[in-house]
């Protein structure tokens, strides 16, 4: 019986490490072939039929070629990277603000019309980005924000996402704290900082992180919204196939490394916000 | 405890680790623009076309004409890609026709080509060089 249950131990153990390897298959490709000299990824990938020539795993002759002409000869790929940058951080930073007061305002005060007007954020929740791209890009073009960050930006700071995963936060904070607040005078804004924001920190750092992950891999919108190709964020050259192939693996890894970070850093409150909704 | 601490620390090397890295970025963005000039001869070209010295508008030229000071006798110094995208230093001998100092028209190119006009030091035949302008 104990032995049973050993196997069957063993085989669950199994299943889950082939499987977390074949999850991590494309990221290890990855970092391996950015060691890879220009020559050997040429010689590796036809990138103009999409196909492998061969396949390698190891790098035939350890090289620091594509890092070096990265971050020495490609000036341009940096500056995706800052593009990417000024896109992302204050997507994030206007989108905790927005989203904690809007989630503030949901979950805890009473005016007419408040679960109405949630109704209507949680169908905005539903539509997929590609529905609202066209009518988007003639609102930009009427009010000139066509080629201008703000266009990405100001999308993501009034995400329903966020708004619906704080407002979960929130409904946890009991009301009695609130109203022996509002007792001893205190004023909403004064409720929010010293009583919600401090018991929503877990769902603030999950909303930061997703919100990173979401907008630093953004294609579509600066693809749209963009005529000026200066603009770009690293997302696009990565993805549609305009950077240099041969030094694509280095990009991914420059790429890559933000948002791991950000990632370890929220990882643990993560898990607890999660398991809020 | 001990985990607490070391989570703790784990958190400081990624919040270090991270701002080292923008910072480094940050470096690397404004050395990386100013470093190709540093390190490569930087050559301005001119690209070639066909045309006649005598007749401006010619429809169907006979010659190609290149920038006086592209040429070093019969021979042409010109620039093009290599298989890394970088600009090197190739030359060909070509038939000199006539000049009047400032174009020199030549026995018709197969294709035009990025003359190199001026440079700020000297190069030699297959150097990777940075091309300032391309004056078209």
């Amino acid at each position: 019986m104990k032995s049973k249950s050993k196997v069957k131990k063993y085989l669950r153990y199994s299943l889950l490490i082939v499987l977390t390897l074949i999850f991590l298959l494309p990221v290890f490709f990855m970092v391996i072939s950015s060691f890879m000299s220009t020559k050997e990824v040429s010689e590796m990938l036809n990138f103009n039929t999409g196909e492998f020539t061969s396949f390698k795993l190891i790098p035939g002759d350890f090289s620091l070629e594509q890092y070096y002409r990265v971050f020495f000869r490609n000036p341009q790929y940096l500056k995706e990277f800052w593009n990417s940058v000024l896109i992302t951080f204050p997507t994030v930073i206007c989108q905790l603000i927005v989203s904690s007061l809007a989630a503030f305002a949901f979950g805890k005060l009473k005016f007419p019309g408040r679960d109405k007007i949630f109704f209507v954020y949680m169908i905005l929740l539903i539509l997929p980005i590609q529905v609202t791209l066209v009518p988007s890009y003639f609102m930009y073009q009427k009010i000139d924000l066509l080629n201008n960050v703000m266009s990405i930006i100001l999308p993501g700071t009034f995400s329903a996402f966020g708004i619906c995963l704080l407002r979960q936060n929130v409904r946890y904070i009991s009301d009695a704290s609130i109203e022996a607040a509002r007792v001893d005078g205190a004023s909403y804004f004064k409720i929010f900082f010293r009583i919600i924001l401090p018991q929503i920190r877990g769902g603030l750092i999950s909303l930061a992180l997703l919100t990173f992950v979401d907008t630093w891999g953004v294609i579509e919108q600066p693809l749209i919204y963009f005529t000026d190709r200066s603009k770009y964020p690293l997302s696009v050259s990565l993805s549609a196939g305009s950077a240099d192939t041969q030094i694509i693996f280095a990009c991914g890894v420059m790429f890559m490394i933000p948002a791991l970070l950000i990632y370890f850093l929220g990882e643990k409150d993560l898990r607890s916000s999660f398991t809020r909704i | 405890m001990e985990n607490k601490n070391l989570r703790k620390k784990f958190q400081i090397g990624i919040v270090v680790f991270g701002v080292l890295f923008f910072m480094v970025l940050g470096g690397l963005t404004y050395i990386s623009g100013h470093i190709d000039s540093m390190l490569y001869t930087t050559v301005t070209a001119s690209l070639t076309s066909s045309g006649d010295l005598d007749v401006p508008d010619d429809v169907f030229p006979a010659y190609t004409l290149v920038p006086a000071s592209a040429l070093k006798g019969n021979t042409l110094y010109y620039v093009k890609r290599n298989s890394q995208g970088d600009y090197e230093v190739a030359s060909m001998e070509v038939q000199i026709v006539k000049s009047d100092g400032v174009q020199t028209e030549i026995e018709k190119l197969e294709m035009n080509v990025l003359a190199i006009c001026d440079s700020n030091k000297d190069f030699k035949l297959g150097e990777t060089v940075l091309v300032k302008a391309d004056i078209l």
